[in-house]
C-alpha cells in the first residue's frame, strides 16, 4: 500500500525526472508522442513498485531501466512488420566531421536508420553517459555484445554523416 | 573531432531542442490504482477493468497536463533579488523589461542587471535603470559555422561579464570580459594556452556543454579571476587589464566551483566540499547535486534525497556539512534550484493539480523565507538565473 507521503514523493520525483527520460525516449524511437507514451508506462511501474523504490534503489535509474525495457517489448512488437535498412541513401551532400554539432535533421535520419538494440546503445552511452556495464544490466544483455553494438552503430552513423542522408526529418509528432 | 564526440554532441543539441511537458503525476498515480481496484474485481465482473483503460488511457493524460491554467488564489511576494524570464519578458526583483532578443544561453543576474545568451553569439546586457544592450566585441562574434560563445558568466557583485569566444585566426578560445554598465571591454581577447584544451583525445574540451564551463570569480586585486572547466580539469585563469592573461590547472574538474569552494560527488551520490587546494570541509548524502554553490560558495543548494525531507529543497552549509530544508509551497514539488544574487536561491514550483502551472519562488537561504514571485500558466517556459 502506498502512503500519501509516498504518493508526495512521486510526484516529487516523477515532475523532477520526467524532462530527461523524456528526451531520452524521444532519442531512442525518434517519436515524441510514443515516447510520452511509453514513459508514462514506465512511469505506472515506477508507482507501482514505489514504496520498495524509494527506499532501496536509486529511482531515477530504476525508471531508466523501466524504459528502456518498455522501448525494447515496443520494438519486439513491431519487429515483425519492420524491414532492416540494408542500403544507404545516395549522397546529397558532404557533411565535415570536424562540425561541432552536425545538422540536427542529418542526426535524426541516422539514428532512424539504426537497428533498435544499436540506437539504444548509442542512446545510453552517449547521452545517458552509462557505462558498458551499466548498460548491459539495463538492456539485460553481455556487456561484449554492448561494446559489439556500439562499435558497429558509431560505424554506420559515421557513415550515414559523411554522406549525408536524403530524407532528413526530425522527431515524429 | 571523432565520431563519438560528433554522436555525444549532436545528441545533446536534439535533447535541448525537445520541450517536454510534465503530465500530471496525479493522473499516472490514479490510472494505477484504478488500475488495481479493476483487477480486485476482475472475478466479479471484466467490464470494470475495461473501462478503466478506458478512463484513463494516455491520451487521457495529454489533456491533463495541457489544462487551463491556475483557479485557486496564491499570494504573491517581492524580492529584490529575484531574476527571472518568460515570454521574453525579463524580471529583475519587482521591475519587467521586454526583450527584443530571445534568450539561447544562460541567463545570469549581475549587480546592477542581468545579461544573456541571445541567437547568432551576441550577449544581452539589461540594467536595472535602462535600455537593453548587446553587448560588442572586436573578436569574431560568432563565425559561421563555428562553435557559439561559451558562457556568458557574470559576477554579481561587479557587475562583469566573461565570455569564452572561439577565435578563427587562432583556432581556439579566448577570454572576453567586459563591464557593460560602463560600456567597456576591458582588454582585448585573451587567448588560452594550448594546454588549456587540447588534451590528449579530447578534441572537444567543453564536452557540449556550453554554460557550464565557466565560472567568473571578479576582480581580485587589479586582476581578474575566472574559473573555467573543461572535460577533464579545472583552470584557475587570472586575465588583467592589459590583454594578457595566464593560468594554472587546479586538478580534476569538479561538480562546481567558486574561489573559495570546490564541489564534488562520488558515484555513491555523496557531495563533498573542499578548499580550492583540495582541502576538506566537509561532506553530506541524500542530497542531489544539481542546485549548485552559491556565488560566494557558502551554500551549496539542491533537492533533497532524505526520505525523511522528500520534496524539500536542501540548503547545505559548505563550511560545516549541516543541511537545512525549504518546503515547497502547499501542492507543489520544487524543481531546477539555482542561484540568484548573495544568497537568493529560486526553484520552480509545479502545481500538483493544475500542471504545467506553477510558481517561480524565491527564498533567502540564510532566514529560509521564501516569497512567490510569480504564479505563471507553463513553469515549463521560465528561465531561472545561473550564477
Amino acid at each position: 500500500m502506498v502512503s500519501r507521503r509516498q504518493d508526495e514523493q512521486f510526484d516529487a520525483f516523477m515532475t523532477a525526472s520526467w524532462p530527461s527520460l523524456y528526451r531520452t525516449a524521444v532519442l531512442m524511437t525518434g517519436d515524441t508522442h510514443l515516447a510520452e507514451d511509453l514513459l508514462q508506462n514506465a512511469m505506472g511501474k515506477v508507482y507501482k513498485s514505489w514504496h520498495r523504490v524509494s527506499q532501496v534503489e536509486h529511482p531515477r535509474s530504476y525508471a531508466r531501466a523501466i524504459l528502456a525495457n518498455e522501448v525494447a517489448t515496443w520494438w519486439r512488437r513491431r519487429s515483425s512488420s519492420e524491414l532492416p535498412v540494408e542500403t544507404w541513401p545516395e549522397p546529397t551532400s558532404a557533411v565535415g566531421l570536424d562540425d561541432q554539432v552536425v545538422n540536427a535533421d542529418l542526426m535524426w535520419e541516422a539514428l532512424s536508420t539504426l537497428p533498435a538494440r544499436q540506437r539504444a546503445v548509442v542512446v545510453l552511452r552517449y547521452y545517458e553517459d552509462l557505462s558498458g556495464a551499466e548498460i548491459a544490466r539495463v538492456l539485460d544483455i553481455s556487456e561484449g555484445a554492448v561494446k559489439t553494438h556500439a562499435h558497429r552503430a558509431l560505424r554506420a552513423l559515421e557513415t550515414a554523416l559523411t554522406t549525408g542522408a536524403g530524407n532528413e526529418r526530425g522527431p515524429q509528432a | 573531432m571523432n565520431i563519438e564526440e560528433i554522436v555525444r554532441t549532436s545528441m545533446d543539441q536534439l535533447a535541448r531542442e525537445l520541450q517536454p511537458t510534465v503530465p500530471n503525476p496525479a493522473a499516472v498515480r490514479a490510472r494505477v490504482n484504478r488500475s488495481r481496484r479493476a483487477r480486485s474485481i476482475a472475478v466479479v465482473g471484466l467490464a470494470a477493468a475495461a473501462a478503466a483503460a478506458v478512463v484513463f488511457g494516455v491520451s487521457d493524460l495529454r489533456d491533463h497536463s495541457s489544462g487551463a491554467g491556475p483557479t485557486h488564489s496564491v499570494e504573491l511576494g517581492e524580492s529584490a533579488d529575484a531574476v527571472w524570464m518568460m515570454d521574453g519578458v525579463l524580471h529583475i526583483g519587482d521591475q519587467a523589461y521586454p526583450q527584443d532578443k530571445e534568450i539561447v544561453t544562460a541567463l545570469v543576474p549581475t549587480k546592477n542587471g542581468a545579461v544573456y545568451g541571445a541567437p547568432g553569439g551576441q550577449i544581452v546586457y539589461q540594467p536595472a535603470d535602462g535600455p537593453a544592450q548587446v553587448i560588442s566585441t572586436d573578436g569574431d562574434a560568432n563565425p559561421p559555422g563555428g562553435p557559439t560563445p561559451v558562457g556568458p558568466a557574470a559576477d554579481p557583485d561587479s557587475d562583469l561579464v566573461a565570455i569564452l569566444r572561439w577565435s578563427t585566426a587562432d583556432g581556439r578560445y579566448d577570454l572576453y570580459i567586459y563591464d557593460p554598465a560602463r560600456g567597456r571591454q576591458l582588454g582585448t581577447g585573451m587567448p588560452l594556452g594550448d594546454d588549456t584544451w587540447d588534451l590528449p583525445g579530447d578534441p572537444n574540451p567543453f564536452g557540449g556543454d556550453l554554460l557550464a564551463p565557466i565560472y567568473w570569480v571578479g576582480p581580485n586585486d587589479g586582476e581578474y579571476t575566472v574559473l573555467i572547466r573543461n572535460r577533464q580539469q579545472l583552470w584557475g585563469k587570472y586575465a588583467k587589464g592589459d590583454g594578457s592573461a595566464s593560468g594554472l590547472p587546479l586538478g580534476k574538474a569538479p561538480l562546481d566551483a567558486t574561489l573559495d569552494v570546490l564541489a564534488d560527488v562520488d558515484a555513491d551520490g555523496t557531495l563533498t566540499f573542499t578548499t580550492l587546494d583540495r582541502k576538506p570541509l566537509s561532506s553530506v548524502d541524500d542530497v542531489e547535486p544539481d542546485g549548485g554553490l552559491s556565488h560566494d560558495g557558502v551554500y551549496f543548494a539542491g533537492l533533497s534525497a532524505d526520505p525523511e525531507h522528500s520534496g524539500a529543497v536542501a540548503i547545505v552549509d559548505t563550511n560545516t556539512g549541516d543541511v537545512r530544508y525549504i518546503d515547497p509551497p502547499e501542492g507543489t514539488v520544487p524543481m531546477f534550484p539555482s542561484w540568484s544574487r548573495g544568497h537568493t536561491l529560486m526553484f520552480r514550483a509545479p502545481l500538483l493539480e493544475s500542471a504545467p502551472s506553477g510558481l517561480v519562488v524565491a527564498c533567502d537561504a540564510d532566514s529560509l523565507a521564501c516569497v512567490n514571485v510569480a504564479e505563471v500558466d507553463d513553469i515549463n517556459q521560465t528561465v531561472l538565473p545561473r550564477i
